[in-house]
Order: C-alpha cells, then sequence, then structure tokens
C-alpha cells in the first residue's frame, strides 16, 4: 500500500476575480521509504499540496490518503495525530521564539504525552544527528539560519514519522547550508523516513537524482524517477 | 494524566517568564481593573454608609403631659418595641430634658434669664422613636395619632420630619441607582479593557498557536498553558493592588471620615480585608481566565 494517495485532487480558491484552481485533478502516489521532489516555479501548487497531506486545506474535489486514511475525512483529534506522523519543515523554520533548540523539539513529544526521561533521552540523540547538541540551550535568535533549520528537521523526525515534507526548506539559506540540509534530508531518506521535498531550486534536484514531479499551473506534467528540472 | 498537567502548569510558568513584557503589560491592566473593582466596592460600602447616617438622624418623638406617671411612659415604651417597625427606644424624662436643653443653649444668657424666671421645669417627658425603615414612619404615626395612649401626648412632632423622610427615601433610591449604573459602567469598562489587553497579548502569539497546531498539539494541549499565564497574571495583580490600596486607606482614611461621618475605610478595608481579597481574586481570576480562553478559541480553528 501506497503511503500517500491523491486521487484526482483539485483545490480551487475563491478570490474577487472568481475561482482560481491552484491544483487541478492531481492523482500520484508516494511508497514508504521514497525520496520525491516537488517542484515548479512560484505559484505552480507545491505548497497547497503539501498543506493537503497535513490536513491545513481541504481538498475541493479528490481524495488523498495516508496509506488507508482518508485526509480530508479527518477531524479534531484525528488531524492532530496525522500531523504526528507527518513531519514538516517550512522555509520560515517556524520555530517557538521563547523555546530553546531543546524544547522546541522536545514539545512535538510533548504534545504526544511522552514521559520527560524518554524526552529528554531521544531530543539529545536527534540534536546529536542534526548536529546540535552544543547549540541545544539556544533560543531561535541565537542560531543562525541554518541551524534554525536543522532545529526545525530534528523537531519534524524526533516522532518517528511516516514521511516528511520539506517546503522550500532551503529558499532562506546560502548554498553550504542548503547543501548540508538537503544531505541531512537524503540521510533521513535513507534511514527509511519518506520525503517530500518542495523546491524550485534547479541545482539541488538535478543533484539529488531522485523522483521528480513537476507542476505547472496545478497540474503534473512530468513524474520521472531520477528526473531532472526541466521547466 | 498527572504528567499532562504538571506538563501545561510548566509550560504557562514558561511562557509568563519567556515573554515578559507581555506579562508585565496585562498585569498593568490588570491592577487598573481590579482597583476600578475595589473602588466601586468601597464607593458603594460609603454610599450605604451615607443613607445609614442620614437615616440615623431621622427620628420621631412623642411628647407626654407634664402630669403624666414615669411608669406609664415606661410601660407605654415596653408596648412600642413591641411592634416590628421599631428599632429603638430613648426614654428622655423632664429632667433630663432640661439638662440637654441648657447644655445646648449654655452661650444664651436670655434662655437662663427666662428659665430662672419660669421657676419650673416647662419641659414634658418624651419618647424619641427611631425605625427599621424610613419608610416605616407614616405607619407609625397613623398608629400613635390613634393609638389608646393618644390623650396622654401633647405632640407629635413626626409630621415636622415628613418632608425630610421623603426626600431621604428619594436619595437613597437615587444614591443605589447611581451606584449601580457606575457599578455596571465601570465593570464593564475594567472587562473590556482587561479583555482587550489579553486579546492583544494572545493575538501577538497567534504565530506561535499555529506552529503547535502544525507540530500535532490538541486544542487543550494549546490552550491551558495560556489559561494559566492568565491565572499567574492575576493572582500578581491582586497582590500588586492590595500592597497600592493598603497605604492609600491609611492616608485617607481620616479624610473619608471627615467626609461621610460614621464611616470607617481603614476599618471596613482591614476589617473586611479577607472578603475584600477574595472578591478582587475572583474578580482578576474571572477576567483573565475567561478572556485567554476565550481569546484563543479563535486561533485554535483547525
Amino acid at each position: 500500500m501506497a503511503l500517500i494517495s491523491f486521487k484526482n485532487v483539485t483545490k480551487t480558491y475563491q478570490t474577487k476575480e472568481g475561482p482560481l484552481v491552484v491544483l487541478d485533478n492531481i492523482s500520484f502516489e508516494v511508497a514508504k521509504d521514497e525520496f520525491v521532489s516537488i517542484v515548479g516555479k512560484s505559484g505552480a501548487g507545491k505548497t497547497t499540496l503539501l498543506k493537503l497531506i497535513i490536513a491545513e486545506e481541504k481538498p475541493t474535489k479528490g481524495r488523498l490518503f495516508l496509506e488507508d486514511k482518508e485526509i480530508n475525512k479527518l477531524k479534531g483529534k484525528e488531524i492532530c495525530l496525522l500531523r504526528r506522523r507527518v513531519g514538516m519543515v517550512f522555509q520560515d523554520f517556524k520555530l517557538l521564539a521563547d523555546r530553546t533548540a531543546f524544547e522546541n523539539v522536545a514539545f512535538a513529544m510533548e504534545v504526544a504525552g511522552y514521559p520527560d526521561e524518554k524526552i529528554k533521552e531521544d531530543v539529545m540523540e536527534v540534536l546529536k544527528l542534526v548536529g546540535l547538541v552544543e547549540k541545544a540551550n539556544r533560543f531561535p535568535f541565537q542560531l543562525s539560519a541554518g541551524e534554525k533549520q536543522r532545529v526545525a528537521i530534528a523537531r519534524a523526525l524526533i516522532q518517528r514519522p511516516d514521511i516528511i515534507l520539506a517546503d522550500e526548506p532551503t529558499g532562506n539559506l546560502d548554498p553550504i547550508n542548503s547543501w548540508e540540509i538537503i544531505k541531512l534530508l537524503v540521510k533521513i531518506n535513507e534511514l527509511g523516513t519518506a520525503v517530500i521535498l518542495a523546491t524550485h531550486v534547479k541545482e539541488i534536484i538535478n543533484t539529488i537524482g531522485k523522483r521528480v514531479i513537476s507542476l505547472e499551473n496545478g497540474r503534473i506534467i512530468r513524474d520521472e524517477q531520477k528526473g531532472k528540472y526541466l521547466i | 494524566m498527572f504528567n499532562l498537567i504538571k506538563r501545561i502548569i510548566k509550560t504557562g510558568w514558561l511562557s509568563f517568564r519567556r515573554n515578559g513584557w507581555l506579562s508585565v503589560a496585562t498585569i498593568v491592566i490588570l491592577v487598573l481593573s481590579i482597583s476600578i473593582f475595589l473602588g466601586i466596592l468601597i464607593f458603594n460600602r460609603m454610599s450605604k454608609a451615607v443613607i445609614q447616617t442620614l437615616k440615623e438622624k431621622v427620628d420621631v418623638s412623642i411628647y407626654f403631659s407634664k402630669d403624666t406617671p414615669e411608669e406609664d411612659i415606661l410601660k407605654i415604651r415596653e408596648e412600642l418595641l413591641t411592634r416590628p417597625e421599631v428599632s429603638k427606644i430613648d426614654y428622655i424624662s423632664s429632667q433630663r430634658a432640661l439638662e440637654l436643653f441648657t447644655e445646648k443653649r449654655k452661650t444664651d444668657p436670655l434662655i437662663s434669664e427666662v428659665l430662672q424666671e419660669l421657676g419650673e421645669n416647662p419641659l414634658s417627658p418624651s419618647l424619641n422613636i427611631k425605625t427599621k425603615n424610613t419608610q416605616d414612619y407614616a405607619a407609625l404615626v397613623d398608629y400613635l395619632q390613634n393609638a389608646p395612649f393618644k390623650d396622654k401626648l401633647t405632640s407629635i412632632d413626626l409630621l415636622e420630619n415628613q418632608k425630610v423622610i421623603e426626600r431621604l427615601n428619594h436619595l437613597g433610591r437615587g444614591l443605589n441607582l447611581a451606584s449601580l449604573l457606575i457599578e455596571i459602567i465601570l465593570s464593564l469598562v475594567a472587562v473590556i479593557i482587561a479583555f482587550n489587553t489579553i486579546r492583544m497579548a494572545i493575538y501577538s502569539l497567534r504565530e506561535e498557536i499555529a506552529i503547535m497546531r502544525l507540530v500535532g498539539a490538541t486544542n487543550s494541549f494549546i490552550r491551558w498553558p495560556f489559561v494559566i499565564n492568565g491565572l499567574i497574571c492575576a493572582l500578581i495583580a491582586v497582590f500588586i493592588t492590595l500592597l497600592i490600596f493598603i497605604p492609600l486607606v491609611i492616608v485617607f482614611s481620616p479624610k473619608v471620615s471627615a467626609l461621610v461621618p460614621g464611616f470607617s475605610l481603614a476599618g471596613y478595608f482591614f476589617g473586611s480585608f479577607f472578603l475584600i481579597f477574595l472578591y478582587a481574586l475572583l474578580f482578576s481570576i474571572f477576567i483573565s481566565v475567561v478572556s485567554s480562553y476565550l481569546a484563543i478559541l479563535k486561533y485554535l480553528k483547525i
């Protein structure tokens, strides 16, 4: 069974100028240990696609699944449980400003009700994986952009999610840090977690050499294993 | 469950500490609101004291003919005391009435001369009656005018007080209505100011709330630390307000007593300190906890 399935999904926003179709009859699947890049220009629908997976948006038409759970039918606490199975990394990091790196990562475990000892142990382990043990007690404003993104990745990883969604994770980073983050995501994928990376950075996609889904005006125009950025 | 409660309290405390300026702003506004609330409590008490003092000054005196024996007057007094509307009756004998009269007019030599010329005490014995409510005087007068002992009476001075009583009743109703209106308006102002400040504080943290939701936090896991934060602000605000009020009450108490005789601000404040503390605490907790709870609802819609 596929981990993520989109079945004829359409997302339309109502605007003053009339309906705006952001995703138009999209269908694809992502397997359990797959690394998939979603590419396309700004406004192609990449972020909306990721928002649908974490139930931040609902599709206008069609159905989408996380394994056998129909995401668009989830409600209340089921959505919270879904979000604990899906780690999310954002371009603007979305860290809690009044909490240290350790506390930001720990928060994801606290919401799931893990005991303090387990949280301490696991958070230090994940911070070690992203190379931030030394800066565990620093607040976001005391960290560089690259370090903040690594904290965000650690937070996404801590609950051992089935999949990590990365929405333009290198958007605010310099080239060196961008590569560090991409390498980290590839490593996470190699350890068995599926990754969907949404980006418009051509060099990154062409170097990874994994599956690429190309979006244009809300439609899938290309879906290739070992794909390239060809828009 | 215990773990969850501990975590929520810890998170609320952390949020209070680390969002220092927001917490300070919330506390300042809460202090202002509680001050308004305590001001209303004191004003209410003072206006009641004013009315009470005025009411205590109103009484009805019935004068007996000079030949009425003292035991008859005292018997009538006992009889009148059994009436439900009567609260207090003082007996003033002719002798006592003369003493009081001369004491009052001791600076007037003409009065002393007249009294000496008369050679006897011209004043009648009397009963000075107070009722529980000023509205009861009219009924009491009706009774006295037709009482079995009416032949022994020379005069009832209630009729002269009638207008004063009516004005006093009118003033009492007016003051009650005015203080109720002021209480409602000021309480609303206090609640609106505090609610908006807390709403603004939570608005400034809306991004954080969105992040918590994206990480999979349930609504209650997000909401309760904010409520705990509100509770901490409420407790601190109550202590600060009382610390401000204590010296103010001590300083202003003599001035208030001069203005409203029979009312001791310090006596009321310190005598009912526990109750005032409890009212202030409940008011503050109600405002901050309910405001936090309601303000956050908007950002919890998934």
